[in-house]
């Protein structure tokens, strides 16, 4: 069975977490909120287009991972990637613009939000296909071990994952090969409408971890210490050639599945409710109450996310749109 | 300048003619059109004319001797004139086509007045000349740019593609090349095949070169230059197959053949045409000549075509005779050798398509003819004879006439006619 | 009794137009053969709850329930697989994948067992499949929600492949699909789900295999498919007014291929158009353009053109998608080029 990582967080001990890393969690997962706040008002507002899934709820899972993982770690993402790339050092600037289809976004606008991709910064690459990250992930963990060096990959994915071959696929492979991975399912209990329930058999996705002889540990996805300590603990083991960790985070997206999505499929009392877990407000509250952070922390904060996300849109909206001998290259390599 | 006399082109299938007889020799004095030489393909035995006055010079092949479509044969020299040197084919030439090229340039019609011109149209009256000056742009030797279009209808013309100037991209020779080269070798010299019932019936084998471009020319003719349209009745031919089945028994031992429902068909249409004269008209610059004769037509197919010989002064036969005058025709279409003269002074055509299960249609007329009768197939149908549903063998027919000459009411009282001794074959008597 | 009898007469007359949109058209097809056929079901990503992503089967969990409209997990090729055997044993599925880009990760299932399962068995079993499909580009949707594919299924012996460019023809040829005891790989332009058309009500079949005259034309024919369609046919509007008359003939059926109403138009016109949205190199128009030449070869008067996308996965950036597939001033262009000089 799965180990449940709960103990691991916040409710029950003191946080031991370094003031830069507070701040730094603080920032990441503000940096998120704000960023997708900003994009979906774009979007309502036409100036940009595409498929928007929103992150927002579940900051607390790629920043509490992404808090223990080096530049040169490498992470896969999923379409609902905004907060792996942010979490990961990725650009506002570089996002946005790319959001906006513009020449000065990370893909030079040939991806959109669904595929975004930092080499320089460990970040594989987003995806539109579901579950086609995890072998992918397996195999850049493969390409380290291979190489010898000591970098890790998370490969994020959903619960909509969970059925796909692709997964028992990559996982199996990466835990015959005991390779540096950690696999981390975030699950927000939806592929689009379908519950998780529905989709995935057995009582839990961490629990699989038995079935290919890997730990599988469930965790408080909204608590971002919790996550934190669980991550710490896999990439230690990743890292020191114990082989992956299956984590499953349990979340909430607070939007729909799409910018397009209202979600009518959702009661309203369960939004509510996971709205009290908001992860932000739960990080709050905890390193106030304990003395970690101040007011001021989070204002200085707040108003750096702030101006740094209008200066994303700026820079987006004063960004060109690709040439259109843009189309046809880049399909090759030289 | 020296005029090349090239093998035509006269069946889609022809790659050479076989040179069987020459009618000149070397040095011999010719004039335009005297016939000269003649040659056989798979199909057809043919002649070619001088296409210019002047003296025969570099016969290129003996009887015997094989020459490909658009191979030189010999040439017509000026008086005095040397043979041209090696390579005639890149010789600027103005000659376009197989028939013999322009002598006097032939009432043509040149730029519109000047007043109020539409930019399109100078441009245009520069195209349809442009062959009478066209250069040879193609490289010689070389593949010549031409769309499969292009060439198909350039080997239907008789036309030689590689005197042609392209006007598609990359100067490709296009379809609108070869259909202007070809209009100008038409407006400049009569089509060799029909021609007018006035004009003097010259004796001599048909050179049938560039068959389908003289039907495409002479079809395009009549649908640009008549009001043609077309009227279609149903008939009871009942009692006309039993005669025409009677009358095939009676006669066939006397005759050689069994008279056919054409036979039959066309001695009803001379009766009908001799009482309804204006169907057996034609115009005439500004006046409508009444024919004298029936001269009845009928389309025959042939591998590469359709000819339409006619029987002359068909007013004056009994059904037998009729039949046996088709019958002769008809040998000599299968035999290659019919004469213009049977192909020219029609003044009625009759053209049936029942074999192939067609009933009706809209026949184009003959020019200069003022009318042609499309006739269908005879097919057991229900109909209603007084209040009673019976069998009946029924069949279409469909008369294009010319509204200019004709008006609908006096057309529909030829059908009518036509019709009615169909119906009641028997008033023939 | 007389009152009945005159409206009757009169609706034969002039029939009442009946718009609807695409996918309602879709899925009428589906309902009426659920109804008229218990052994027909719904198999795949959201097409419960959620309606199927493009609203296609909407409304049909209510009325058939989880019996016979099956959400799936995320698992493609289970679906595809899941199909062949249902099939195999008797039923006739109606499988959904939400994007024919995600039939990449059934391929094995659709091309290895359901198109060769009759043959490589001695034509034992019968496979009345149906896989739908969207398909296309055009909303933004980046490189991996947004293939034309049709040719992967196009070259795999065993299968049938439909591309609808109307909604009456989408209700009629789904019919025939599902009616079909083939494989039939049935794709939807994602772009068309949102146009609407004259759908008749009830029962109704466009035969697979049948290409249709969409406009008649004198000075070139564009053959294509799917949502070009509405393109090639707002081209022609264009170059009429300019005096060009083009002939539009929509394939419809991929495979089998109808090619006579495109013979036999180029036979007219004298020059041919292929157009389709999927890349132009290695894309179905070159069995198209092939086809035309076989057998309009001595007719045509310029070489048969093609235009397809450009050769790169479809771009994100508003520009570069529409830049990157045939657009109709693309079209019009490219009928202008061929008719050069007439």
């Amino acid at each position: 069975m799965a180990e449940n990582a709960s103990q691991s967080g916040s409710q029950n001990g003191a946080v031991t977490l370094s003031r830069d890393k507070l701040l730094w969690i603080y920032q990441a997962m503000m940096r998120i909120r704000r960023f997708e706040e900003a994009a979906e008002e774009a979007f309502r507002n036409a100036r940009m287009r595409g498929a928007l899934h929103f992150y927002i709820g579940e900051e607390a899972t790629a920043t509490g991972i992404c808090a223990e993982l080096r530049t040169d770690d490498y992470i896969t993402s999923t379409h609902r990637g905004h907060g792996h790339c942010i979490a990961k050092g990725g650009r506002l600037s570089k996002m946005m613009a790319e959001l906006y289809g513009r020449a000065t976004g990370y893909c030079g606008g040939k991806g959109g939000s669904m595929h975004i991709a930092d080499l320089d910064l460990g970040i594989l690459g987003a995806n539109g296909i579901v579950g086609a990250g995890i072998p992918i992930a397996a195999g850049a963990a493969l390409g380290a071990k291979l190489r010898g060096e000591d970098r890790v990959t998370v490969c994020f994915f959903g619960d909509g994952a969970g059925p796909t071959g692709a997964f028992h696929e990559g996982v199996n492979f990466a835990a015959v090969q005991s390779l540096p991975v950690i696999f981390v399912c975030e699950n927000n209990n939806y592929g689009m409408a379908t519950t998780s329930d529905k989709a995935n058999a057995g009582p839990s996705i961490a629990g699989r971890g038995v079935a290919y002889g890997i730990p599988g540990v469930e965790v408080d996805g909204n608590d971002v210490f919790a996550v934190n300590a669980v991550a710490r603990e896999a990439i230690d083991r990743a890292r020191s050639g114990k082989g992956p960790t299956l984590i499953e985070a349990e979340t909430y997206r607070f939007k729909g599945h799409t910018v397009h999505d209202m979600a009518p499929y959702r009661a309203k009392q369960e939004l509510e409710a996971w709205l009290k877990r908001d992860p932000i407000e739960r990080f709050k509250r905890v390193v106030e109450s304990q003395n970690l952070l101040t007011a001021e922390d989070f204002d200085r904060i707040d108003e750096d996310v702030v101006r740094e996300v209008e200066m994303a849109i700026e820079f987006a909206e004063a960004s060109p749109f690709p040439p259109l001998e843009a189309i046809e290259q880049g399909v090759y390599a030289d | 300048m020296a005029t090349p006399i090239k093998m035509p082109l006269l069946g889609m299938t022809m790659e050479e003619g076989i040179i069987s007889k020459w009618l000149v020799e070397e040095g011999d004095p010719v004039t335009k059109d005297q016939v000269i030489v003649e040659f056989e393909t798979d199909k057809i035995n043919a002649e070619i004319e001088a296409p210019a006055d002047g003296v025969i010079g570099g016969i290129a092949a003996r009887a015997g001797e094989s020459v490909k479509v658009q191979g030189i044969v010999a040439y017509v020299l000026a008086e005095g004139e040397e043979l041209p040197a090696a390579e005639p084919v890149a010789e600027p030439v103005s000659e376009t086509a197989a028939p013999p090229p322009p002598v006097a340039p032939a009432p043509q019609p040149v730029a519109p007045p000047p007043v109020a011109t539409p930019p399109a149209q100078p441009v245009q009256a520069v195209t349809q000349t442009a062959p009478a000056t066209a250069q040879v742009v193609q490289p010689v030797g070389g593949r010549i740019k031409a769309s499969p279009l292009a060439r198909r209808l350039a080997a239907e013309f008789g036309v030689d593609i590689a005197l042609l100037q392209g006007s598609g991209p990359g100067g490709r020779i296009v379809a609108k090349d070869v259909h202007a080269s070809a209009d100008g070798a038409r407006v400049a010299a009569p089509a060799p095949v029909p021609v007018p019932a006035a004009a003097p019936a010259a004796a001599g084998a048909v050179p049938i070169a560039g068959m389908r471009k003289v039907i495409a020319d002479r079809m395009m003719q009549s649908l640009s230059t008549m009001a043609q349209l077309t009227l279609v009745t149903e008939v009871d031919a009942t009692r006309f197959v039993e005669l025409r089945t009677d009358l095939a028994s009676q006669h066939e031992d006397a005759l050689g053949f069994r008279i056919s429902f054409n036979d039959l068909l066309a001695r009803i249409v001379t009766r009908a045409l001799v009482e309804h004269p204006h169907m057996n008209a034609s115009l005439s610059g500004d006046e409508i000549v009444n024919n004298e004769h029936v001269n009845i037509g009928l389309a025959v197919e042939v591998p590469d075509g359709l000819v339409v010989p006619n029987v002359k002064n068909a007013q004056n036969m009994q059904l037998v005779e009729l039949a046996a005058a088709f019958r002769k025709l008809i040998g000599s279409v299968t035999g290659g050798n019919l004469d213009l003269n049977d192909l020219s002074g029609g003044t009625f055509t009759i053209t049936n398509l029942g074999a192939l299960g067609i009933d009706a249609f809209t026949p184009v007329i003959n020019p200069p003819e003022c009318a042609i009768l499309g006739v269908g197939r005879i097919i057991a149908k229900p109909a209603v004879v007084d209040g009673e549903i019976a069998i009946r063998q029924m069949m279409t027919l469909s008369l294009t006439f010319d509204h200019r000459l004709n008006d609908g009411a006096p057309a529909a009282r030829f059908l009518q006619r036509i019709s009615q001794l169909i119906e009641q074959p028997y008033l023939l008597i | 009794m007389t009152t009945t009898t005159a409206v009757a007469a009169v609706s034969q007359e002039a029939p009442q137009e009946r718009l609807i949109f695409f996918n309602q058209a879709l899925r009428e097809a589906i309902d009426e053969e659920m109804q008229r056929d218990p052994a027909v079901f719904v198999i795949g990503e959201e097409v419960g709850i959620w309606g199927g992503a493009y609203k296609v089967t909407e409304g049909l969990l209510e009325k058939y329930g989880e019996s016979r409209i099956i959400d799936t997990p995320i698992s493609e090729a289970l679906i595809a697989g899941a199909a062949v055997g249902a099939s195999i044993t008797g039923l006739r599925p109606i499988a959904e994948f939400m994007y024919s880009d995600f039939m990449g990760i059934a391929m094995d299932q659709i091309v290895n067992q359901a198109a060769k399962n009759r043959y490589m068995f001695g034509g034992k079993a019968t496979l009345p499949i149906v896989y739908r499909a969207s398909t296309g580009a055009g909303i933004g949707n980046a490189a991996q929600h947004t293939q034309s594919l049709e040719a992967w299924f196009t070259h795999i012996p065993g299968l049938k492949v439909v591309a609808p460019s109307t909604p009456y023809d989408a209700k009629g040829l789904l019919k025939s699909a599902i009616r079909d005891n083939n494989v039939v790989v049935f794709l939807e332009h994602k772009a068309l789900y949102a146009s609407r058309g004259n759908v008749p009500e009830g029962d109704y079949v466009v035969p697979l295999g049948v290409s249709d005259v969409k406009r008649e034309g004198t000075h070139a024919t564009i053959v294509t498919y799917a949502r070009q369609v509405t393109f090639a046919l707002e081209a022609a509007e264009q170059l009429a007014q300019e005096g060009v008359e083009v002939e539009v003939i929509d394939l419809r059926t991929l495979y089998p291929m109808d090619i006579s109403k495109a013979v036999a138009s180029v036979q007219k016109t004298n020059r041919a158009l292929v157009v389709h949205e999927a890349v132009q190199f290695g894309g179905f128009g070159g069995e198209i353009a092939s086809q035309i030449q076989q057998q309009a070869f001595d007719y045509l008067d310029a070489p048969v053109e093609r235009l397809g996308a450009l050769h790169s996965p479809v771009p994100f950036s508003e520009p570069l998608e529409f830049g990157s597939f045939p657009s109709v001033d693309r079209i019009v262009d490219a009928v202008r080029d061929l008719i050069v000089g007439v």
